[in-house]
């Protein structure tokens, strides 16, 4: 991060390559298409490499790096708000990203159900509850890392959490 | 312990964040409550279902579009931060603190004493005939200058 501080573009190269994989693997889980992750996910390292300066060595990388992601997310949707568009609703945008399917094509049809409707049910979540599922559940982040990035407590957490999993089992229960 | 305790104990045991006692406790209340059990059946369905999602094995390399916006920014401060960069790297470089300081109080000197030879050769001089005057009479005109008629000297 020192080299990162002065303007060395070629630390800057070698973090990004080190970071971007779960940066937009959270981005995309969070905002449901390609095209607005992409977009956070450059929002994210321009921001941190525009203030490297002020980091701190005694900080931990990736603890701050999650805050960034966090807060580039919810003001991507804050914008896309005001923009009035509709949150993508489907999983077509994790399709081209996507490990290929290795089943049966009527099976895979099923499963392609499945997963748009649990999909459908993280994208319904609100922002914060689906940050925190995101990170819990796909990042394996502690409640303490969550707080961290999320700049609350832990027992906001707990909450969050709570309340994530109580909308999932009703979205997701068998009618 | 409560029905609304209990559930948001259930997921906190999803997490392993509760103490003995607490998990001891929710595993009474669940032996007791069906409709906790429900909840928590229903929960622990939902979040294994998350596991339904594809895995994200490619991720598009926007290298080019960031390092385009990052040297965007540098241009535009560029000019108000780097033009004093190199006094500022050359004041910490400890060593040659003590011999810039020196060189900026020797031209703060020099600029101090060119400044008032400019300033006695820039004074204005008296008009010639009062210098021909003082040098035929002996003597400088004390207060002012005298003008003298047809000399156009006021």
């Amino acid at each position: 991060m020192a080299r990162v501080a002065q303007g060395d573009l070629l630390a800057w190269r070698t973090l990004y390559e080190r970071q971007r994989d779960y940066v937009f693997r959270a981005a995309l889980r969070f905002m449901g298409n390609e095209a607005d992750a992409r977009d956070v996910v450059q929002d994210v390292f321009v921001s941190l490499f525009s203030r490297a300066g002020s980091f701190r060595t005694s900080g931990k990388l990736t603890t701050y790096l999650w805050r960034v992601v966090a807060n580039r997310c919810l003001n991507e949707r804050a914008r896309a708000r005001n923009r009035a568009e509709a949150p993508a609703s489907g999983v077509a945008g994790l399709e081209s990203v996507a490990a290929p399917e290795e089943r049966a094509p009527d099976r895979q049809l099923e499963h392609r159900e499945v997963r748009e409707q649990v999909q459908r049910a993280i994208l319904a979540l609100p922002e914060r509850q689906r940050l925190a599922v995101i990170l819990s559940r796909y990042e394996g982040l502690s409640y303490e890392e969550i707080a961290s990035a999320l700049e609350c407590s832990v027992s906001s957490v707990e909450s969050l959490l709570f309340r994530a999993r109580q909308g999932l089992a009703k979205a997701l229960s068998p009618r | 312990m409560r029905c609304t305790t209990a559930r948001k104990h259930i997921s906190l045991d999803m997490d392993g964040r509760l103490t003995q006692d607490e998990a001891a406790a929710l595993v009474a209340h669940l032996a007791a409550c069906a409709e906790c059990r429900r909840e928590r059946e229903a929960m622990g369905q939902a979040w294994t279902a998350l596991g339904a999602l594809p895995e994200i094995t490619s991720t598009p390399d926007d290298w080019r579009a960031i390092a385009a916006r990052l040297e965007g920014r540098r241009g535009m401060s560029g000019w108000l931060n780097g033009g004093w960069s190199w006094l500022e790297e050359l004041w910490f470089a400890a060593p040659r603190r003590w011999a810039l300081a020196t060189v900026m109080s020797a031209c703060v000197l020099a600029g101090v004493a060119a400044g008032a030879r400019m300033s006695r050769e820039l004074a204005p001089q008296p008009p010639l005939e009062a210098l021909a005057l003082a040098e035929a009479f002996g003597e400088f005109p004390a207060a002012g200058w005298i003008a003298v008629e047809g000399s156009g000297a006021r």
